[in-house]
Formats: structure tokens, C-alpha cells, sequence
């Protein structure tokens, strides 16, 4: 997958670039302003767009309306300080496909990428598959050698995280706030997750999948499909 | 007291002490001219006693004479008047009366007598009676005036001091669209003051703005370089060859991170609050509101075994949404989590205008004053910002709607009346 990443905050875009190419196997470029995001999107295909608003020179939702004209099938998320709900709405309106509020999780931003390419691509149609397991993203539903798995809603939601995030370590934070976004703010003790966490892997491992949840301890878990 | 009150009162009193002096004065040297008038009227009738003394006395007798009185005496007085004040019978009226009375020695014919004459003071003081009369009904007249006057005359030089105050008063710093306006008065002294006010007013709101838009673009500012450090410290952690230490290190650094930022992001709604960026409103029923928040902290809610017991009748009121969201969540939040570890109750009811949560708790009562303040903590969760209950006072002091908490029957209360705020149909 090809990334392209708006931030005129050095740091951080190097974070990002780093974290998507070196961890998450993609191939990612950087823009530090309006002039270059669009002189390279006019150069090269890109799958999907991390895109900060607030830019040295311009606003980053005048690019999204320029994109999106031509190249609908791009994915793009905006990533900004700015969480007045106006830029939110204004942005979506123009077209982008999703919003994420700094500062974010890595992991959350993978996620997000992976959950707006299968929307555009695949019109949200996709099936992942691990071994024996069978997901249909767009039922949100899941099997295991061809039986359907009952899963709640937060476990399938950490399940899909899981598999976005295969591999990494997730911290309990992270997957606290993918699956309950803001609300994850009142959090004072993560053991409503485990209780979670420990469901799903009881049903996994009844249904004959090999133990893929691991507990990093002190930090959170790690799906481990290697 | 007011103002006018207390320069009528304060006239009054002077008017009224300046006029009883004045009226012991006036009374004193009346008495002092009309005594001396009578003095002069005995003296020129002892001349003409004197003028025709033989005719009057010849024998050795007393003798009485209308106002006339000649005793005779052996000793040898002095022909020298002294004037007396006496009471004396008068026959005519059957009562005693004051009078003036003259005494003087004489010598007639080798003979001494004294002569005494009076002169009835009884005009003299039916005269004084009516002159204080007078004075006394003028005085009153006057008072009267004056105290109205006054009154006059305040409403007119005042009136501008009074249209300066009520601009003051009607004055809100949190609503700049309502801008002052004070005009420049007649008097002097009232165009300073404006002019003072205006300077302060000025001074005032530049410092609140400064100190919102401080507020705002700090906590705007952090976002990045917090989402810097996150990132990074992430990065760090899929590193392979770690050890447990570093791991933990880490994971620290991204769970202080995320509790800046849980406390910037609030600071960024508080600010954003009172800058008044929500002015949209819709129409919205609270009890639907109210539920759709249970459902969104169902998990919470079954994780600690919490019983939430609801009443809630239909109540449309016209808010900004996200306000609404944000005031329920941090209320709800609230309840859910300052609550038993488990087992806990909590009481929702929407009626007649009122919003009720109640929940149990740690069974004291929580300092009133304190739990609106910013970073207030309960030491009971450290990891709490101690920011929620600020926001929904904010928002409350937005909508003016009031909230009272109260500890009644070991349930920490909440109550809100958003009446004002209700729409009908």
C-alpha cells in the first residue's frame, strides 16, 4: 500500500513515515507543505493520504476537494490539532473519509488506513482471512473453519484491531480507545478489557485456533500470527 | 439607603436644626425688642407720674391707681428706675398675667415714696405666640420645599449617574456582542467617571480575551508535540530487543502522555466554551439523550456490576447538541465511575424540568463549593483530572442552568433545572 503523509511537523511526519514503512511493510512518502502534497499526488498513485490541515502554506482542505476530483478511489484522513467540529464536518463534506484528532495512536492510524482502503476499494466488501479464521468486514462477522463465531460487539471490534495491528504491541490504551473513542477519557482501570480480552480468546481457542493473543505484560497485548 | 435618601435625610436634619436655632434667635430678640418698647413706654409714663405727682399722692396712704402703685416710705431711695418682670392679678380678665414692672424712688415734699408702675405684657405675648406660630407653619413650608427640591434637583444632575450605572450593571464580560456605550455628560465629573469606566472596561476585556486566547492556542499548541512524544515512545515500544524495564519505561511515558492530553483536551473544550463557539442549537429530547449515554456506558456499566435505575418523561429543550453530550457524558461518567468498585446504584430521572443523578459513593459529602473548581480531586481516584465537573459547570453557567449538588440519603446528587431551556410540543 502507498502512503502519502501531509505534516509540516518534521517529527512527527518522520514518526509516521517511519512507523508505516519499517512496522507496517507500506510504502510512504512525506509532504511538509501544500505545494509539495500536491505536486507529488499529481506524480505518483497513492491508496491513501494522512492529511494535516493546518499547513504553512494553505489549508489542507483545499487539497482534498483537488484529489478527490480526479482520483475518487484515494483514500483520505485528516489528522489535526484542530478539533472544532466545523473542520470535522467541512472536511467530510469535501470528501475526505475519515478524521483523527492529535495526538493519536499509531496503531489507530494503521487501522484507520486499512479500514478506509477496504471502504473505497472493496466498497467495504473484504474478507480477511488468518488460517482458519474468516472475517467479512462488511457483516462484521467472523468463522472459524467455515462455523460462525458469536462475538459482541467490543470483541469483535478488539478482533479486528487485532488483525489490522498483527504482530505489534498494543497497549491497553490504544484498544480502549478504538473501541470506545472518547469514552475511553473516563477510564480509570482497564479491567472491564480484560475481562474482554479473556472472552475472546476462550472463544477463539474453543473454536481450535492456536493462542494468538498475547499479554505483554504491564503494557497490553500483541496478536501474534508468526 | 440610597443616595437620595441620605442627601434628604442629611438636608433635612441641617434645614431643620438651622431653623430651630435661628427660630430661639428670632424668638429671643423679639422678646428683647418688645420688652424694651415697654420699658421706654414706663419710662414715659413715670415722667408724666412724676409730672404730676401732687395731684396723684398727698396723703401719707398708699395709693393705688389704675397701673399705678405710690407707697409711701421712710427711706430714701435712689431716683433711679429698675424694671421687673411680675405676676401680677388682673381684675378685668379674673387671672394672673405677666407684667412689666417699673419701681423707682421719689421725693416729694419731704416725703419718700416709692412708685411702682406696671404695664401688662399680655399683647406682648399673644404677639410672640403668633410670631412663633408663624415661624413654626414657614418652617415646615420650607422644609417641605426643600425636601422636594432636593428631589428635583437630584433627579437632574444625577440622572446621567444613574444611566452609567445601569450600563454597568446590565455589563457582562462573557457577552461581548453586548457592547458599552456611555455618553459624554454635562457634567464634568460624570464624563471622567465614564471616561474611567470605559478605560477599565477597555483594560478589562482585553485582558479576559488575551487570557481565553492564551488558554485556547497553549492547549492548541501542545496537541503536536504531544502527538510527537506518542509517536515516538510507540515506535519505541515495536522494537525487538527490548527488556521488561524498557518496555514498562515506555509504557509509562505513553500513559502520562495520554493523561496530558485527556487534560488538554479539555482545557481546549473549556476555552472553547467560553469563546461561545457553540452557538448552533437544535431541538432535543433529553430523556433520548439521556438513554443513548446508558447504552454508550452499558460496558462500563455491567463491568462493575452496577444497577442504573431510570424515570424519564419526554422533554424537549433547545440546546447545542454537543454541550448536551458533553454535560450528560461528564455527569453520567461521573456517577459510573466515583462509585463503588462494585455493586453500585445510580438513579437517573428527567421530570418536570429537572434532571436528577444520583448515585452511591464514598459515603461523605463532598465539599459543595469545591467539586466545580478546577482540578478539584476526590482522593479517592488519583487518575481522574479533576476537570469533568468544571465543564459541566461551564456549561450550566452557559445555559444558565442551575445545578445543585446535595448528599441526601447517601446519594451524591446532582440536579438540574433546565426549564428555561424547554420547548413545547
Amino acid at each position: 500500500m502507498k502512503i502519502l503523509v501531509v505534516e509540516d511537523e518534521k517529527e512527527l511526519a518522520l514518526s509516521v513515515k517511519d512507523y508505516l514503512t519499517n512496522i507496517q511493510d507500506m510504502a510512504c512518502d512525506v509532504a511538509m507543505n501544500l505545494e509539495k502534497a500536491t505536486e507529488l499526488t499529481e506524480l505518483f498513485s497513492y491508496d491513501c493520504i494522512v492529511l494535516d490541515l493546518g499547513l504553512p502554506d494553505g489549508n489542507g482542505l483545499d487539497l482534498i476537494q483537488k484529489i478527490k476530483e480526479k482520483r475518487p478511489d484515494i483514500g483520505i484522513i485528516i489528522v489535526s490539532a484542530r478539533d472544532t467540529i466545523d473542520n470535522r464536518i467541512d472536511g467530510l463534506n469535501l470528501g475526505a473519509d475519515d478524521y483523527l484528532t492529535k495526538p493519536f495512536n499509531l496503531s489507530e492510524l494503521n487501522a484507520r488506513i486499512f479500514s478506509v482502503y477496504r471502504r473505497i476499494r472493496f466498497e467495504g466488501k473484504t474478507i480477511l482471512r488468518l488460517g482458519e479464521m474468516e472475517i467479512n468486514t462488511m457483516e462484521r462477522s467472523i468463522k472459524v473453519n467455515n462455523e460462525e463465531l458469536e462475538l459482541t460487539k467490543s470483541e469483535y471490534n478488539i478482533l479486528e484491531y487485532f488483525l489490522t495491528n498483527q504482530n505489534k504491541v498494543l497497549t491497553k490504551a490504544s484498544i480502549a480507545e478504538h473501541i470506545l473513542g472518547e469514552y475511553s477519557d473516563l477510564y480509570v482501570s482497564y479491567d472491564f478489557m480484560y475481562s474482554h480480552i479473556k472472552n475472546l480468546r476462550k472463544k477463539l481457542l474453543d473454536k481450535g485456533c492456536p493462542d494468538y493473543i498475547k499479554t505483554v505484560y504491564g503494557i497490553g497485548y500483541k496478536f501474534v500470527s508468526e | 439607603m440610597n443616595l437620595l435618601t441620605k442627601t434628604s435625610l442629611l438636608i433635612t436634619t441641617v434645614a431643620l436644626f438651622i431653623l430651630m436655632i435661628g427660630g430661639i434667635i428670632f424668638f429671643e430678640i423679639t422678646k428683647e425688642l418688645i420688652n424694651k418698647q415697654v420699658d421706654r413706654e414706663l419710662i414715659s409714663e413715670m415722667h408724666s407720674v412724676i409730672h404730676s405727682f401732687g395731684q396723684l399722692s398727698s396723703s401719707t396712704d398708699t395709693v393705688y391707681y389704675d397701673n399705678v402703685t405710690i407707697i409711701p416710705t421712710t427711706k430714701q431711695l435712689a431716683f433711679n428706675p429698675v424694671f421687673k418682670d411680675t405676676i401680677r392679678f388682673n381684675d378685668f380678665e379674673g387671672k394672673f398675667h405677666s407684667y412689666r414692672t417699673l419701681i423707682i424712688g421719689y421725693r416729694w415734699d419731704n416725703k419718700n415714696y416709692i412708685v411702682e408702675i406696671y404695664k401688662s405684657l399680655l399683647d406682648a405675648t399673644i404677639l410672640i405666640e403668633s410670631v412663633t406660630l408663624v415661624w413654626i407653619s414657614l418652617s415646615f413650608v420650607l422644609i417641605l420645599a426643600i425636601f422636594f427640591l432636593n428631589k428635583i434637583i437630584f433627579k437632574r444632575t444625577w440622572k446621567d449617574f444613574f444611566d452609567i450605572l445601569q450600563i454597568a450593571e446590565s455589563y457582562d464580560i462573557k457577552k461581548p456582542e453586548k457592547k458599552i456605550i456611555l455618553k459624554d455628560s454635562e457634567i464634568n465629573e460624570f464624563t471622567s467617571l465614564n471616561q474611567v469606566l470605559s478605560r477599565l472596561l477597555d483594560r478589562v476585556e482585553t485582558d479576559y480575551q488575551n487570557q481565553k486566547e492564551l488558554t485556547a492556542n497553549t492547549s492548541h499548541e501542545l496537541q503536536t508535540p504531544l502527538a510527537i512524544i506518542k509517536s515516538k515512545a510507540e515506535l519505541l515500544m515495536q522494537g525487538t530487543n527490548l527488556n521488561t524495564e524498557q518496555i514498562h519505561l515506555i509504557s509509562e511515558i505513553l500513559q502520562t502522555t495520554d493523561r496530558l492530553s485527556k487534560l488538554n483536551r479539555s482545557l481546549l473544550t473549556i476555552s472553547k466554551i467560553e469563546s461561545n463557539q457553540f452557538t448552533e442549537t437544535e431541538v432535543l429530547d433529553v430523556a433520548q439523550i439521556i438513554k443513548s449515554h446508558i447504552q454508550q456506558f452499558q460496558e462500563f456499566i455491567d463491568e462493575r456490576n452496577h444497577t442504573i435505575e431510570t424515570a424519564m418523561d419526554k422533554t424537549r429543550i433547545k440546546i447545542n447538541p454537543l454541550l448536551l453530550d458533553l454535560l450528560l457524558f461528564n455527569l453520567l461518567g461521573n456517577a459510573i465511575m466515583h462509585n463503588y468498585n462494585n455493586g453500585g446504584k445510580i438513579y437517573v430521572t428527567c421530570k418536570n424540568g429537572l434532571i436528577k443523578i444520583a448515585n452511591t459513593g464514598t459515603e461523605k459529602a463532598l465539599p459543595e463549593k469545591k467539586i466545580f473548581q478546577r482540578y478539584f480531586k476526590h482522593n479517592s481516584s488519583p487518575q481522574s483530572s479533576g476537570i469533568g465537573l468544571s465543564i459541566v459547570r461551564k456549561i450550566c453557567d452557559y445555559y444558565e442552568i442551575d445545578i445543585v449538588y446535595s448528599f441526601v440519603n447517601n446519594l451524591h446528587t446532582f440536579i438540574l433545572d433546565i426549564s428555561k431551556l424547554k420547548e413545547e410540543g
